[in-house]
């Protein structure tokens, strides 16, 4: 029975990792989403200096959101997120249209990896 | 390289905590589903050591969920026999009165060479022999053997006999063994006075086994010399 008890507890523990995982992965990728959609708007609004001083704002941000994830996720889903970012600060610096494309994909890609992350059907079979 | 190192630890120190958590079965004796998690479990721990890009947690997870899962799975089957039943199958009775069930045998998908190789690891070379054999439900075959074939025992001889424990280890290389002594029931007095008759210590002792009635077995330690 001792077997037993501490199986069960093993699972319930397992369990709330698993929700609490999910919880903090959409946290922090709600986080990365939201500092790049202020990049966004502030290379819409050509405020270059500001774009830059979020950039870096941006990377903190994935540098936390990276050894979160490194902790959950596969590193070869997360690791186009540090390429991505390297090519946005000079796209600014040089007044690029590219910079909206680079900053579209790279929201695309966070929200894909949480999107692939949730436990829904689709993922799971 | 260091990575997998740590990782390799800490995983072995998982599958070893896992394999203790199923219980203490042999290979033979494991049961379908047993064998098939322990396949599993070992096959998954390989997999963030081979690959460092998965995180850890992604093979200690499925490792945990298995084995509790299959102890709990264990525990439900022991109580309900209807679940006993489809998880573990039943025990089939392959042969009765030395006559062999062919329905059965198809029924399990065993061949005759399959039949007699079990028999043989029994001590059974024919079938004539055999009042009952039953495949188990881990696959093995239990036989048992008409009278007339069967072992004589101490019953159909009629010999009064009692039961007695086996010896246990007192000493073992050198070291007092502690819970030997409790099972034999004898005092730390006892093997001090062994010892001091045959001029000896524990540490001269490699192994020294007694039973409650106190008759012991004592087997010296070599000496680098060589001398015993």
């Amino acid at each position: 029975m001792g077997r037993v008890k501490l199986s069960i507890a093993i699972l319930l523990l397992i369990l709330s990792y698993s929700i609490a995982s999910t919880f903090i992965i959409k946290h922090n990728t709600e986080k990365l989403i939201g500092a790049i959609e202020d990049t966004q708007q502030l290379v819409d609004q050509d405020r270059e200096k500001e774009a830059i001083e979020s950039m870096d704002r941006l990377y903190d941000i994935s540098e936390s959101y990276d050894d979160v994830a490194s902790i959950f996720i596969r590193s070869d889903k997360t690791s186009g997120i540090p390429t991505s970012l390297a090519r946005i600060k000079p796209l600014i610096k040089k007044d690029n249209d590219e910079v909206h494309a680079e900053l579209e994909s790279l929201k695309a890609l966070v929200k894909w990896i949480y999107k692939s992350e949730r436990p829904v059907c689709s993922n799971i079979l | 390289m260091t990575i997998v190192f740590i990782r390799a630890i800490i995983l072995y120190i998982i599958v070893i905590f896992s394999v203790r958590l199923m219980g203490k079965r042999q290979i033979g004796e494991l049961q379908p589903s047993e064998l098939v998690i322990t396949i599993l479990v070992s096959n998954i721990a390989t997999l963030p050591l081979e690959d460092l890009n998965i995180p850890l947690s992604m093979g200690i997870i499925p490792i945990l969920s298995l084995v509790c899962f299959e102890v709990i799975m264990s525990w439900i089957t022991l109580k309900s026999k209807k679940i006993r039943h489809i998880v573990s199958g039943s025990p089939k009775i392959i042969i009765h009165d030395g006559k062999v069930d062919q329905n059965v045998m198809k029924e399990l998908r065993f061949s005759v060479d399959d039949l007699m190789t079990a028999l043989r690891g029994q001590n059974v070379f024919d079938i004539s022999e055999v009042q009952f054999a039953v495949v188990e439900t881990n696959g093995n075959v239990s036989v048992y053997q008409k009278q007339p074939f069967r072992n004589i025992t101490n019953i159909d001889m009629n010999i009064p006999g009692k039961s007695f424990d086996p010896p246990a280890i007192v000493v073992s290389d050198g070291k007092l063994v502690s819970q030997g002594l409790e099972f034999t029931g004898l005092k730390k007095e006892w093997l001090y006075q062994l010892l001091e008759r045959k001029n000896l210590t524990v540490k001269d002792v490699f192994v020294l086994t007694a039973d409650k009635n106190g008759d012991y077995t004592l087997i010296r330690k070599k000496d680098t010399s060589g001398k015993s």
